[in-house]
């Protein structure tokens, strides 16, 4: 029988400003410290969570704005940790997001491409009410 | 993130700290450009506990300007943290990487 990943759930409300983000990556790191999973792990999973919310900052709110708000969920879905970023931006429903390739050497793009190299998963969700927008990332965890 | 900028052995050593995100970026990019404005560069990487896509940025606009102006550009002591984003993205095999300064300085 395989064993149940177990992780306290957690919601993490910040203004989108780039000053806040660490509280994310903290909140990310203290839970799953507390899970008791691998470090290649949480570093993964902290670098896709910042990579995320990172650009909710950058290009949902235009570098950052008091109004907009960014709340992390983290939780556990039998043996795969979930993380849902929700944010009150402009909706990117229908648009397309390429990660850039690794071959063209220059500054940015370089996000995207970080967060599905290291989740199994990385999808925009429809979001409530149809405002904002609500993107879920999946990190299967493998029994030891 | 705080920035030391001293110069020993013909470099300029920007030393980066703590986290190197979009919060730090533009200091951390007018550490490094400003530095390429002065001379040869090493950033020194050992007290990055964080570095994301942004910092990485800057590195690679650093290494692109370093190329322009015909500088030397490299990075010292990288903490694991920031070698496993530099791994991630694949330009460990891009920008020249040196234990320490001695090492750097030997390579010439």
């Amino acid at each position: 029988m395989r064993p149940q990943l177990k992780v306290d759930t957690k919601s993490v409300e910040i203004t989108a400003l780039p000053e806040n983000l660490k509280q994310l990556r903290m909140a990310v790191k203290e839970t799953l410290l507390a899970s008791g999973v691998d470090a290649s792990v949480i570093d993964a999973s902290l670098l896709s969570v910042g990579e995320a919310a990172m650009n909710i900052v950058k290009h949902g709110f235009d570098g950052g704005a008091t109004e907009g708000r960014i709340t992390l969920e983290i939780d556990s879905d039998q043996d795969e940790l979930v993380f849902r970023l929700l944010d009150n931006a402009p909706s990117v429903a229908g648009k397309q997001f390429h990660p850039r390739e690794l071959e063209d050497i220059r500054p940015g793009g370089l996000g995207i491409y970080f967060m599905r190299e290291l989740m199994d998963s990385v999808e925009f969700l429809p979001a409530a009410a149809g405002q904002g927008n609500v993107l879920e990332m999946r990190k299967r965890i493998k029994p030891e | 993130m705080n920035c030391e900028i001293r110069e020993s052995d013909g470099y300029i050593i920007a030393s980066l700290c703590g986290d190197i995100d979009l919060a730090s970026f533009p200091q951390t990019r007018e550490a490094i450009l400003g530095s390429l404005d002065k001379g040869d560069l090493l950033v020194d990487l050992s007290a990055v506990e964080y570095l994301d896509s942004s910092g990485v940025a800057s590195l690679v606009e650093g290494y692109q300007i370093s190329k322009d102006k015909a500088r030397r550009f490299g990075l010292v002591s990288v903490s694991r943290p920031a070698l496993n984003v530099i791994q991630l993205a694949h330009l460990d095999k891009v920008f020249p990487i040196y234990n320490d300064l001695q090492d750097a300085v030997n390579s010439n």
